[in-house]
């Protein structure tokens, strides 16, 4: 979560979210879940994933995508 | 969170629950750890199903020292009359001895010089000249085996019970039987020698079978404590915290979407504890808090003996939080060059070097648990892999430097909680190369120290594959004689 390659790694995840999606929040997090996840968020989700952008950046969000468990296993 | 600084911490409710549930033995703790203004921390319960305390507990915390390789008993605290007069003359036996190089030269009376310590008359050889002057604080079991002489599985069954890897460690055990008694700092702490990892490396701090989360945290005592505790680029703290919560709420649908999962939940609480950790590991592996007088104990500042003595300050340390169990280790690796206690080559060297560096931390360890009153119920074990051969590692007509590796009798030290202090139990034969007269095996020491933790090593179990497994096994019997 700490080391400055997740970091690095948050970033050009970002950055291509960003170039693929342009500037709409919503079609931003549906973007990143579905690089991330290869899903679409639930309501909750997108509800707390867009909250979270607005407040911290689309870097920070993902940062916690690349973290959480759904990402890291496979099932 | 609080912190010591802008929040000044009178009693509060859950600080007076603790004071309640630990009573006046921890009284004098607690009032220190308030004066500091460390009790902010909640107990995390342990999970077995048949929760300790089995019997009044004399002991709540452990240190366990590890020597990687095999300390010679001959040369520590076996003292041998007998050796020193059959020096240089061929091990008498109707057997031909099982070492681990084959080689079997004559017999080398012991290398440092025994003398009667304290006012319990002790033996301690001058190899370790500090612990000899806290001699009537340790209690020695002199008729230890072993049931291998290689290394690695020889490690496994000292923390394991077993010689094959999968097996939860000591520590894990007591992380799964008895909880911590803080939220901030893992239960199971490894401090690691700063040369590097004993063979094998984490699996000696593995959690086996049991729930991942009692595996061993390892905390350096030299240089960054934990890597990536804190990100590698600064980040506000409101985006810190922010992003934990968001990931929780992910983490948790994605649970609730899989059922319970051992390894989602484990890391899940680990982010739980890097949080809290972030705020507590800088304030307890700040050393310099600690007085001049304290790092002259521990042998701070000095060479060679600067970087056990931070571990061992550092042990202290976490234990005053609340961490249930701390092992450092006094070596590393088997192999060339020599980073452990493997004195095939040259004992006067090998255990020369390795007593140095750690003989004035460890002794100074114990006369600070005793001053603040710890030593009380914490037990300190002090054990290695296996001992040496009172015969040398070289041909048979030579008195060689080097003893090979002996599993058939040798020495480990206990101190503190419950124990009869300044007593030597059990007996190797008149050479010291085998335990003929109360033989103790990994399975009985563990089966004392968890005794000595008021668990019953029949009662603390997992169910694993169709066996309720212990650290144990089928084994074990607490060795009464040294319990006070």
């Amino acid at each position: 979560m700490n080391n400055s390659f997740v970091l690095r790694t948050a970033e050009r995840l970002a950055s291509r979210v960003q170039q693929e999606s342009g500037g709409d929040p919503s079609r931003q997090v549906d973007r990143a879940f579905a690089l991330a996840f290869s899903r679409k968020p639930d309501g909750d989700e997108l509800q707390w994933a867009t909250q979270f952008m607005h407040d911290h950046g689309l870097t920070a969000l993902c940062r916690v995508l690349l973290n959480s468990n759904e990402f890291l296993y496979v099932d | 969170m609080k912190t010591a600084e802008n929040h000044p911490v009178l009693l509060d409710r859950r600080d007076l629950f603790s004071w309640v549930r630990f009573g006046l033995g921890g009284a004098a703790l607690t009032s220190l750890l308030e004066r500091d203004g460390l009790l902010r921390a909640e107990p995390v319960a342990g999970e077995a199903d048949d929760p300790p305390p089995h019997h009044m507990a004399k002991a709540k915390r452990v240190i366990h020292i590890c020597a990687a390789g095999g300390v010679s008993q001959v040369d520590s605290f076996d003292h041998k009359p007998e050796l020193e007069k059959l020096h240089g003359k061929s091990l008498v036996s109707d057997e031909r001895p099982d070492v681990f190089f084959g080689k079997i030269g004559l017999l080398r009376k012991n290398d440092w010089q025994f003398k009667q310590r304290g006012e319990s008359g002790l033996w301690v050889s001058d190899l370790f000249p500090h612990l000899a002057e806290v001699a009537d604080e340790l209690t020695v079991i002199r008729s230890m085996y072993a049931e291998t002489s290689n290394h690695t599985p020889a490690t496994f069954q000292e923390n394991t019970g077993f010689r094959l890897n999968g097996f939860p460690v000591l520590g894990s055990w007591l992380s799964f039987g008895m909880g911590n008694d803080t939220d901030e700092l893992p239960t199971f702490v490894v401090i690691p020698d700063t040369r590097g990892f004993a063979a094998g490396g984490s699996i000696n701090w593995s959690n086996g079978f049991l729930p991942a989360r009692h595996q061993g945290v390892v905390i350096r005592s030299k240089g960054t404590p934990i890597d990536d505790i804190f990100p590698a680029t600064p980040m506000k703290q409101v985006t810190e915290s922010a992003s934990r919560e968001l990931l929780a709420k992910l983490n948790k649908r994605h649970l609730d979407r899989r059922g319970q999962n051992d390894v989602l939940v484990a890391r899940m609480k680990s982010y739980q504890l890097a949080a809290k950790m972030q705020m507590a590991v800088p304030e307890v592996t700040n050393l310099d808090a600690e007085t001049q007088a304290t790092h002259n104990m521990y042998g701070l500042g000095e060479e060679p003996t600067n970087d056990f003595g931070r571990g061992c300050l550092l042990a202290r340390r976490m234990l005053e939080r609340g961490v249930r169990f701390v092992q450092l280790f006094s070596g590393g690796a088997f192999g060339q060059p020599r980073i452990n206690w493997d004195g095939h080559e040259d004992m006067i060297k090998n255990h020369g070097r390795e007593a140095a560096r750690i003989d004035q931390p460890i002794a100074g360890l114990l006369k600070d648990l005793r001053q603040r009153g710890m030593l009380n119920d914490t037990l300190v074990l002090f054990t290695s892999e296996f001992g040496r051969t009172p015969f040398t590692q070289s041909n048979a007509d030579v008195v060689g430097k080097g003893r090979d590796h002996n599993q058939y009798g040798f020495s480990v030290l206990l101190a503190g909680a419950g124990l009869k202090q300044g007593l030597a139990f059990g007996a190797t034969d008149e050479v010291g190369w085998k335990a003929v007269e109360n033989r103790v095996h990994w399975h009985d020491f563990h089966a004392t120290v968890l005794h000595l933790l008021g668990i019953d090593h029949e009662r603390l179990t997992f169910y694993h594959n169709g066996i309720r497994r212990r650290l144990t096994n089928v084994h074990g019997h607490v060795i009464n004689d040294l319990l006070a």
